[in-house]
């Protein structure tokens, strides 16, 4: 069922190479970045890249001689691709409209798209945690909340 | 030090006296096991409602408040691996693979016990020792404040993992995010890439969300679990009561006691690095040290411990000195100017009624800790684990949500939750530790700028790190924490 997805799932070897590769690269970056900026407020940063940079090229040259068990990162990939995107769209919902519309949706759809359909469940999960939030957050606490296209609704049930 | 608490206790013992010491404490427990909310916020949005209050009254809700949102924190620690401040990283470490083992219920036990019985040593120690540990924590200056930084760090020794190497790794990540924002001895941006946001560094709740709660909300909507846990996990009868196993705990919960009283005394290195410390004592003189990270409940143990005896100590310099412990001492010191209450010596002298008062309503919100926490954390928040994991993981994502907004009021930091949300998630498919990292974050700073200090008084000289007998007993002790693994791991050969 997963066979199609596995352009998506790197094997663990590739997988540590690529990430150790990135960390010397980023390794590399900092230490660039970090000699721009005067010696008492360089030097510690330098030290630190270039010591990051030793241990990610040992664990590169050990994957790349070899030693890594045969088997992928990913358990599913659909359904990571689906949580991520999920959490994704939801932080934009969030920033975009507000935080009570997007949350509703988000917990009411997350669930349903790994195939959990027991509504009271889900419907009372998801009314639940946003009123207590609000309630905690914005109503006891006085905390903001994002911008919300509910806010006048919000505002005259207070 | 005896006719001051006399005097006090009537006082304290007042029904309205313990009614806002229990309010305080249940506040607290709320407002601790909510990602993004902490003691902290929570006594600084009480202060403006407490203003006109009868001052001890309005110390029992703070006092309350610390003790039960120290504590809260390890609620979601334990059951949804969401680590709400740094200090509660160590008890994610045994407390969430207990969890996944079926016993929340006894991790909770485990947890409340030990804070209850660190936050009472702390409270009982800040009414004894004071005078004496104010003594010991001005023997500290920026060397020696270094070399406790370097101490902390060093206990990454037992926070490796299984491949040392990685766990380099991730410390030396954790100390290159601790490097970025301003640099304050020089005023240069490091790594800030010309974004406000990052002045003043990467945001320790942004991260500790990122790095602990976002993996294992991926890991339950991967699985697509449709059960949640079984109501018996949460039982606390089907696995006795923690006390029976005493003589298991004890050793710990003195051990941890005393570090978290000592470390919480001193002026500012409180908070975070006393949980790491006491988890890091309880794994080195563990007859089992490869169990500790796998469910070893003297894990949380040694880490509630040590965090809830931090809790009173911490205002031992604020109370005496008026130099705070931690942030949330530095919010209560606020507290009591509010109501009049000049810390120092003063205080002691004009106010001995109130300053003793509460004294004692640190030590009875420790105790109701006991009560409200256990039947709280158990029944209440436990219950949560009971939805199926598919339900579970976006109502998680909810609460994190707000509560990372709500630090900063900023959906900067929500991007940033998502990718370093993202990396966590990888970093921990690829057997890279957490904690380790966060180690890095927290004590780095601390260290460089104390070295930069000290270096600074002693006009360049190194010889300056070393001039005092404390630093001399910093190192050693920094050398013993760093070796007692290899010294094991020879012996074991």
């Amino acid at each position: 069922m997963e066979t199609d997805t596995v352009a998506l799932n790197p094997p663990r070897r590739s997988a540590e190479i690529t990430f150790a590769a990135a960390l010397i690269v980023v390794a590399g970056a900092a230490f660039t970045a970090a000699r721009a900026y005067p010696d008492a407020s360089g030097t510690y940063p330098q030290a630190l890249a270039a010591a990051l940079g030793v241990p990610a090229l040992l664990v590169m040259v050990r994957y790349l001689r070899g030693g890594a068990e045969d088997t992928v990162i990913l358990t599913h990939p659909r359904r990571f691709l689906t949580g991520i995107c999920g959490i994704g769209l939801y932080i934009l919902g969030v920033a975009w409209i507000g935080y009570i519309l997007p949350s509703l949706i988000f917990a009411t759809l997350m669930p349903l798209a790994c195939g959990y359909r027991h509504w009271p469940t889900i419907l009372g999960t998801a009314f639940g945690t946003v009123a207590m939030v609000v309630i905690v957050f914005n109503v006891l606490l006085e905390r903001p909340l994002p911008d919300d296209i509910l806010a006048p609704i919000l505002r005259f049930l207070r | 030090m005896i006719q001051p608490l006399i005097d006090a206790l009537p006082h304290v013992l007042e029904l309205r006296m313990l009614a806002a010491v229990a309010i305080g404490t249940i506040a607290g427990l709320i407002v601790g096991a909510l990602p993004g909310l902490t003691a902290t916020t929570g006594i600084a949005v009480m202060i403006p409602l407490t203003f006109g209050m009868d001052p001890l009254f309005a110390l029992g809700l703070m006092a309350g408040m610390y003790n039960g949102g120290s504590y809260g924190e390890a609620i979601p620690a334990i059951l949804m691996r969401v680590p709400g401040t740094p200090a509660s990283v160590a008890t994610v470490l045994d407390g969430y693979p207990l969890t996944q083992q079926g016993r929340a219920g006894y991790a909770l036990q485990v947890s409340i016990i030990s804070a209850v019985i660190g936050s009472t040593v702390s409270a009982i120690s800040l009414i004894i020792f004071a005078p004496l540990l104010v003594k010991l924590s001005l023997m500290f200056g920026p060397a020696e404040y270094f070399w406790v930084a370097l101490l902390g760090l060093a206990t990454v020794a037992s926070l490796l993992g299984d491949d040392l190497v990685k766990g380099l790794i991730a410390t030396l990540i954790g100390l290159l995010i601790g490097t970025m924002g301003t640099d304050l001895t020089t005023g240069t941006e490091r790594y800030t890439f010309d974004m406000l946001e990052f002045a003043d560094g990467f945001d320790i709740i942004v991260l500790l969300t990122g790095l602990f709660a976002f993996p294992p909300m991926l890991f339950m909507i991967e699985e697509a679990m449709r059960t949640g846990m079984d109501k018996s996990a949460l039982h606390l009868k089907r696995e006795g009561s923690v006390l029976r196993d005493w003589r298991r705990f004890l050793p710990v919960w003195i051990r941890s006691s005393i570090i978290g009283v000592i470390v919480g005394a001193l002026p500012g290195a409180g908070g975070s690095m006393s949980c790491y410390l006491a988890y890091n004592d309880a794994k080195r003189i563990s007859k089992e040290p490869e169990t500790f990270g796998k469910g070893n409940p003297v894990g949380v143990a040694a880490s509630e411990c040590g965090n809830g005896a931090d809790n009173a100590a911490s205002l031992i310099p604020a109370l005496t000195l008026g130099i705070p412990g931690s942030g949330v001492a530095a919010v209560i010191l606020g507290g009591l100017l509010v109501h009049g209450l000049r810390p120092g010596p003063a205080l002691f002298k004009d106010h001995p009624d109130i300053v003793y008062g509460f004294m004692l309503q640190m030590l009875f919100s420790a105790l109701l800790l006991a009560v409200i926490g256990g039947m709280t954390a158990t029944r209440i928040f436990g219950q949560a684990l009971r939805l199926p994991r598919v339900v579970l993981a976006p109502a998680i994502m909810l609460i994190v949500t707000l509560g990372v907004y709500s630090v900063n009021n900023s959906t900067f930091d929500l991007a940033m939750l998502l990718i370093v949300g993202f990396g966590a998630y990888f970093l921990e498919r690829l057997d890279y530790p957490a904690a380790p990292l966060v180690l890095g974050v927290i004590l780095g700073p601390i260290a460089e700028s104390q070295l930069n200090l000290a270096l600074t008084i002693g006009g360049g000289q190194v010889q300056a790190l070393v001039a005092s007998p404390m630093s001399i007993l910093m190192i050693v002790l920094t050398v013993f924490v760093l070796l007692t693994p290899l010294i094991g791991a020879l012996r074991r050969r």
